[in-house]
């Protein structure tokens, strides 16, 4: 221990590093959650043009914008870039940069680790999204169904790139599953029983523990594509004992707990928002917990709702049809939650409050229409037509984007210490709600007038009204487009010139609001002591205004440093071997993947081994002042 | 309210009506197409249609319940300037959340019995005695049916006769697709490797647009399908003369075959 302790006391590492080489190696998840943001926005922009593209060659029938063969990349890519390197990521951000501090905690449980999943997510979106040079997308559809996912049907690359680069992203994700679920279990602050836990760190944790158990069976279907693919085997080759619903099966029970994966969080941040601006405390906060566990409950049992026009026959589409429908109720003990917090309230309509008031009725619409899927006969004339493409973006956009909106300006002050625009804000909600509504809306008009997804063009002979709620919807996605112009320009110029936010600029009732903006890289000087469900307010209403320190200054009256984790540049070099591992596999390069994977061992042994001293960082002044 | 009310006296409604009157009659050529769910042309696309219809408007009451109590909650209890209410110290309402609780479950098993009847109604096999059997092909891309009984085979067009079950047994030659024709019910996908089974029937003699709907590769956009209902004596007069055509083995249906078996 002395040995440690003499090691410690030597300058932190981090000010001897260049500024890229700072946060190449950085294991502090405020930091990581800040890469996580940037990132997945950037993701988010590319997925947004390809949508833009996708609305373009809609507009009017018969039309040549794009050519099919590019129009099946463009929808391939959109869906799978909005959900695994956009949407997905950019809850794990806001997790990274807000739980710990709701919790009171130092770091996540595995610093080094989360490190290791943001730069698995950035380089395996990085491969992905390469393949759009490197001989093509993938084409298959975010679902990639086999057969025509396999070589007979899809001799290119395109398949590969998806293959390889989920497996990257997906590991990383599903450390972040691991990571928060030991963090949330072991490292919260005295006091903070589970049961006084703000609802985001909740939704944070049922989040995690479907993560958890979601992603292994995607990425054991990834390996079987792989091998199929790349080694010949023969899974889903029917013409050799294959079958081709085990993808589907196995997608499934991946994939839809993914959709609750997507919406959990949003719920958490909704939860705090229109808390937070209503002045009251969450109405109904047992109930919203067990809400949100059992929602991740079901999430698992209805897989095969996706599968209704399979044939599987009326007692199994029966049963799922009954689960399917069950998870309304908890969903709308949620909603009805939501409304009677703001109920007897002081409404402040922030920017960040307009979007979580927004998110109701938008997200209401899209559970209604989920009800309405869930019923297996109706679901065969809804199935795999706009009617679907119209319920999914009022759930993962006017349920998931609108809370990682609420979420932005909600939490920006706190991750860069700046407010954001109010007026901008505002523009950009108002626009996105007549833009979104006006994109999406008619879509479950095309549904039930016959128009199927993923058509590259449809007939001049599916009738005028099909051409004209086509041309509607394409109009709405620009205006949703512009109103995107705002929010960025609002990042831009805040990070310029934003107004100063102080710590706590909402008058917040989580832990979060308790330290400056930015959070000090230690978080909090002393662990605090937590006195109540909303542990900030608590301190302001029935305290001093000031956090309370779990345990009093040492014995003998000298404050001690902080010890923290230090950084390391092996959590970025295994991701990037496996990543050259993974274009060797791609291109059939035996060498390239030994020189990856040489790399990526090396790096996770030298990490494992290398003794780690941590670094002691000095405290500046107290908390909640 | 009174504003509103002066509104709602001051409004002059013949004139509104025969707006609303106008906007409604050319609303139709909004949500018409020809191959729309809403104008089903057999029972099976019926039986969807109620089951779509009756859910959606019990959702629509929801969402009016639901947007209602949103509505006066975001109005009601906005801040204002020189507010001095006391925000209600309220943490939860036990009555209220059984409440909430209790009436959607209500709800959701009302659905629920309607789903499972009018799916074990759907899937119960029509008697195959007195049904027309059609084996369905799906291919990259079009659409190949066989009528077993017959000896007739057909690319493109399914031919059916009027107000008669038809038994349709699905499968694929290459990747999944899906068997769509809207205005007669809704989908059951054709999947290698698999038989899956649906049955439609035409109420009305007519041609019905039809279209694969699950993505199968670059041709997707353009796997449509024609469903011909004929009148039971045409159909059978159909039936005769492609009998006829397949039996003279022209050099044209031999090249058909060929092609079809190269697939």
């Amino acid at each position: 221990m002395a040995a440690i302790a003499e090691r410690v006391g030597a300058q932190p590492k981090a000010h001897a590093q260049g500024y890229l080489m700072s946060w190449l190696t950085t294991a502090d998840h405020k930091r990581i959650g800040i890469m996580y943001l940037l990132a997945s926005t950037l993701f988010f922009v590319v997925g947004g043009l390809e949508a833009l593209m996708i609305r373009i060659q809609l507009s009017h029938p018969g039309n040549t914008f794009v050519s099919p063969t590019l129009y099946d990349q463009l929808f391939t890519m959109h869906g799978t870039t909005m959900i695994f390197l956009a949407v997905m990521p950019l809850f794990i951000g806001f997790i990274n940069c807000i739980v710990p501090l709701q919790i009171g905690a130092r770091d996540v449980a595995f610093p080094r680790m989360n490190a290791l999943s943001l730069w698995l997510f950035v380089l395996g979106g990085i491969l992905l999204n390469s393949s759009w040079f490197l001989g093509g997308a993938p084409n298959a559809g975010w679902f990639n169904y086999a057969p025509i996912s396999l070589t007979p049907f899809n001799p290119g690359p395109g398949i590969d790139f998806y293959d390889i680069g989920l497996q990257l992203a997906g590991i990383g994700t599903l450390m972040t599953g691991i990571n928060f679920i030991a963090t949330i279990i072991n490292m919260r602050a005295p006091g903070m029983s589970l049961m006084r836990m703000p609802l985001f760190t909740w939704t944070t944790f049922v989040t995690s523990v479907l993560i958890l158990f979601a992603f292994p069976p995607f990425t054991v279907n990834l390996f079987l594509l792989m091998f199929d693919r790349l080694m010949g085997a023969n899974f889903f080759n029917i013409a050799k004992g294959g079958n081709v619903l085990l993808w589907q099966h196995l997608f499934w029970i991946f994939g839809h707990p993914e959709v609750y994966i997507l919406i959990l969080p949003a719920f958490g941040i909704i939860s705090e928002v229109i808390a937070t601006f209503s002045r009251k405390t969450l109405f109904g906060y047992d109930s919203m917990v067990l809400a949100t566990i059992a929602i991740g409950f079901l999430a698992f049992t209805v897989w095969v709702h996706h599968m209704f026009v399979d044939g599987f026959g009326p007692y199994v589409n029966s049963l799922f049809a009954i689960t399917t429908m069950a998870i309304a109720v908890p969903t709308g003990v949620k909603i009805f939650n939501w409304i009677f917090t703001m109920w007897g309230g002081k409404i402040k309509f922030t920017t960040a409050m307009l979007f979580a008031t927004g998110f109701i009725p938008l997200f209401v619409i899209g559970g209604i229409s989920g009800v309405m899927l869930a019923m297996a006969p109706a679901d065969f004339q809804y199935n795999d037509s706009y009617f679907v493409v119209a319920h999914l973006h009022y759930v993962l956009i006017g349920g998931s984007l609108m809370g990682v909106l609420a979420g932005a300006y909600y939490w920006f002050p706190k991750i860069t210490g700046r407010l954001l625009n109010e007026t901008l804000g505002k523009w950009h909600f108002w626009l996105l709600m007549i833009g979104f509504n006006v994109t999406f809306f008619p879509m479950h008009f095309l549904g039930l007038l016959g128009m199927p997804r993923r058509v590259a063009t449809y007939s001049a002979a599916l009738g005028p009204a099909v051409a004209f709620w086509n041309l509607v919807s394409t109009i709405g996605a620009f205006i949703l487009a512009i109103s995107f112009l705002f929010f960025f320009y609002n990042l831009f110029k805040t990070l310029r010139s934003g107004e100063r936010a102080g710590p706590d600029p909402w008058d917040g009732r989580a832990l979060e609001w308790a330290i400056s903006s930015p959070a000090p890289v230690y978080n909090f000087a002393q662990t605090p002591l937590i006195r109540g469900r909303d542990a900030w307010w608590v301190e302001k209403t029935e305290g001093d205004g000031r956090l309370r320190a779990a345990e009093a200054e040492s014995a003998d009256g000298q404050h001690h440093g902080i010890h923290m984790p230090s950084g390391s540049i092996y959590p970025f070099l295994i991701a990037l071997g496996l990543m050259i591992a993974g274009y060797g596999a791609i291109f059939g390069l035996l060498l390239l993947v030994a020189i990856g994977l040489v790399l990526a061992f090396f790096s996770i042994h030298r990490m494992i081994v290398a003794e780690d001293p941590g670094e002691i960082v000095e405290p500046v002044g107290g908390d909640g002042e | 309210m009174r504003p509103v009310g002066r509104l709602l006296s001051g409004l002059r409604w013949p004139a509104l009506l025969t707006v609303l009157a106008v906007a409604l009659s050319g609303c139709g050529s909004y949500f018409t197409s020809p191959a729309s769910v809403l104008a089903p042309a057999g029972p099976v696309a019926a039986r969807q249609l109620s089951l779509i219809q009756i859910s959606l408007y019990i959702m629509l009451g929801i969402f009016v319940i639901v947007i209602g109590l949103w509505g006066w909650a975001i109005i009601r209890y906005r801040a204002r300037r020189n507010d001095t209410r006391e925000v209600s110290r309220s943490t939860g309402d036990s009555r209220l959340e059984i409440l909430w609780t209790v009436v959607p479950l209500l709800i959701v098993i009302y659905l629920t019995v309607l789903t499972v009847q009018t799916e074990f109604y759907l899937t119960r096999e029509p008697n195959p005695a007195t049904s027309l059997q059609v084996s369905v092909t799906g291919h990259q891309f079009f659409w190949q049916f066989q009528y077993p009984g017959l000896g007739i085979s057909t690319v493109h067009n399914l031919y059916i006769p009027v107000g008669e079950k038809v038994n349709l047994t699905l499968t694929s030659a290459d990747v999944i697709h899906s068997f769509w024709v809207p205005e007669l019910g809704g989908k059951t996908d054709a999947i290698p490797g698999y038989h899956t089974y649906m049955w439609l029937e035409a109420s009305r003699a007519g041609s019905y647009f039809g279209e694969c709907a699950q993505f199968c590769g670059v041709g997707h956009y353009l796997m449509h399908m024609t469903v011909i209902a004929l009148p039971p004596a045409q159909f059978q007069a159909w039936v005769k003369s492609m009998q006829k055509k397949t039996s003279s083995s022209s050099a044209w249906a031999l090249e058909g075959t060929r092609l079809v078996a190269a697939r």
